[in-house]
């Protein structure tokens, strides 16, 4: 084992661990696994969150899972296949958007993310070490 | 158009444009690589986001970014099964399999090699375009 070897990881499910503004069982387990892939109790150090959510959502039955929140550090949902729509929450605005897609949401701005449907995964970045 | 519209923004493939000390036409034979976030597609940003589609087709993979270093941390994310790849971080080489992540603390000289399989890198790093620290690669 190398000095380096604390900056590979592997990620794991968060099952229903809480999350804050989330609501994990009856909503994000719902529509498929939240795998945490990095933060900094991972890797001591990093100032990167990042989940992966691997989602399938059947037309109708996409459940609301977050409330409208904000961060004092950027965000990003990165969408990087074909195969899902969902709605987003930008201040008062409210778009509906097809994968592949980026959505970045700077410091302070109100914000949710619903999906709608279809099959796909979503990553999602804070600039931060952990999710709060 | 809302006020907000500019903070959706879709991918496009980077194709034949630089990125500083990589060999873009290797990289390309592996698969395209997507820019997803950066400065010229949202202004306000300060993130970076590539996802490159990988699909190893040689054996043992070709070599196609020298080491180097940033002034921010940088985090290779591989979210599915499917990928073998090495990763030198200040001389120290680490093979490993998907799914998995590389942190990159600022400072820290590494390079990347993808050896066999099929799947996708997301590449992201802290600062609001992909540069590196000249003075200490």
């Amino acid at each position: 084992m190398g000095k380096y070897d604390k900056y590979f990881v592997k990620p794991f499910d968060w099952g229903e661990r809480d999350l804050v503004h989330h609501k994990m069982k009856g909503g994000v387990s719902d529509i498929g696994p939240l795998h945490a892939f990095l933060n900094k109790k991972m890797v001591e150090g990093a100032d990167l969150n990042v989940f992966v959510h691997y989602m399938d959502i059947k037309p109708g039955e996409a459940p609301d899972y977050v409330a409208v929140h904000t961060h004092d550090v950027s965000q990003a949902y990165v969408f990087p296949t074909e195969g899902l729509k969902f709605e987003v929450i930008l201040g008062d605005e409210k778009y509906t958007v097809d994968s592949p897609a980026t959505v970045f949401i700077p410091p302070g701005l109100k914000h949710n993310l619903k999906m709608l449907e279809g099959k796909g995964i979503e990553v999602c970045i804070l600039r931060t070490g952990w999710y709060e | 158009m809302g006020k907000y519209e500019k903070y959706i923004v879709k991918p496009f493939d980077w194709g034949e444009r630089p990125l500083i000390g990589h060999n873009r036409k290797v990289m390309n034979e592996l698969g395209p690589l997507m820019a997803f976030l950066n400065e010229d597609m949202v202004k306000d940003t300060d993130l970076d986001v590539f996802i490159h589609f990988i699909d190893v087709k040689s054996e043992n993979g070709p070599d196609y970014v020298e080491p180097h270093v940033h002034d921010f941390s940088q985090a290779y994310i591989f979210p599915e099964e499917g990928l073998t790849y090495e990763v030198e971080l200040d001389g120290e080489k680490y093979v490993k399999d998907s799914p998995g992540t590389v942190f990159i603390p600022a400072g820290v000289k590494h390079t990347i090699r993808m050896i066999k399989g099929k799947g996708f890198e997301v590449s992201l790093t802290r600062t609001s375009k992909y540069h590196w620290d000249e003075s200490k690669s």
